[in-house]
């Protein structure tokens, strides 16, 4: 397989059951990853920004209307289900991605300091649209990963020496550089199915 | 090149300041980090896309996002150097290869083997591609509104 088809000659694996819940978070937030650009403004996600009060309100009703009678009005079996908070709006979800963006001296210093897990460098442009899908796989592997891998990515219309001197071509492209120093780096061009990824880390690495 | 860009933007200019003569507009711009493509590029592009899909027996991607981002980043790059460099790969010198043409979409490798790693033009064996080969400006300006 070329590595220019490598992106598109695959069919992508089913998602663990644990992770097609967050999958689908992520589905919904898909403008919100077209917006890790934006401006940070909003607030952070707290449950205290949503209205207890109103839900504490509401579970005063079943009590009194669910008893039958007679003389009551005729009333819906159900009552309609109240959500617990607003479904957050696409906007804010994931204001705080996982997988940070950093500078080419940013990234230097961590690829010359001491790590005890692989680190993951994704070279991505902003209007390169398979590096939105890449994205979106990165951020579900840091959740899946947590500590035990680094994700981190870097503009390559920002930071252009750096690219150039790491010969990035097609983007996006992957490094997968292992803790260990002995070990040679692994380096991915173009879009790679996510257990592709999880392969590197796990047996490379 | 030059004189023909800096025409597009005077002529965006204008328009704008014959809508709004004397009247300041009562809501602000908002300062986006990177300069947007114009929409006269983009209306270029998304037309030159829906002619070579059709042209090339090629589909669009499943997700309208990924077609939307690749049609904006052409025309960035045609505003920018003259010519729809492909926005998926990082260049030494963006002016050489856009003069030099083997990557200007529709790039070499999709003229000669329908290989777009871009997924703007996706043949239909391919996982991602969808049924379709018409995107609206509509559609692209939703996809690409958060970025």
């Amino acid at each position: 397989m070329n590595s220019s088809n490598s992106s598109t000659n695959f069919l992508p694996p089913p998602p663990p059951l644990s992770l097609s819940l967050f999958k689908l978070g992520i589905m919904l937030s898909v403008p919100s990853i077209f917006s890790s650009r934006a401006p940070p403004s909003p607030p952070p996600l707290s449950l205290s920004n949503f209205p207890f009060k109103t839900h504490n309100r509401n579970l005063l009703f079943p009590t009194t209307t669910t008893r039958p009678s007679l003389l009551s009005a005729p009333i819906s079996p159900s009552l309609p289900r109240k959500l617990l908070c607003r479904p957050p709006s696409a906007k804010y979800v994931r204001e705080d991605y996982l997988v940070k963006k950093l500078s080419a001296k940013e990234v230097q210093e961590l690829v010359k300091g001491e790590r005890n897990v692989p680190l993951i460098i994704d070279f991505y442009a902003t209007w390169c649209g398979p590096c939105i899908l890449m994205a979106q796989e990165l951020e579900m592997l840091a959740v899946e990963y947590e500590s035990n891998a680094l994700i981190v990515k870097v503009d390559t219309d920002d930071e252009y020496e750096f690219a150039r001197d790491m010969q990035v071509r097609g983007l996006p492209t992957l490094y997968f550089i292992s803790p260990d120093p002995n070990k040679e780096a692994i380096r991915t061009e173009g879009l790679i199915p996510i257990q592709m990824m999880r392969d590197i880390i796990d047996n490379q690495m | 090149m030059t004189a023909l860009q800096a025409l597009t933007s005077y002529g965006v200019g204008i328009s704008s300041f014959v809508t709004s003569p004397r009247v300041r507009p009562h809501h602000r711009r908002v300062i986006l980090a990177k300069v947007e493509p114009s929409d006269k590029s983009v209306e270029i592009m998304r037309k030159f896309s829906e002619q070579y899909a059709r042209k090339s027996g090629t589909y669009f991607c499943v997700d309208k996002g990924v077609t939307s981002v690749v049609i904006k980043g052409l025309a960035d790059h045609k505003d920018s150097l003259g010519a729809p460099l492909c926005p998926c790969r990082h260049y030494d010198d963006k002016a050489a290869e856009a003069g030099q043409g083997f990557w200007n979409c529709p790039c070499v490798p999709m003229r000669e083997r329908k290989e777009c790693h871009c997924m703007l033009f996706l043949t239909p064996d391919n996982d991602f591609a969808g049924q379709e080969q018409t995107i609206s400006l509509e559609e692209i300006k939703v996809a690409t509104a958060n970025m």
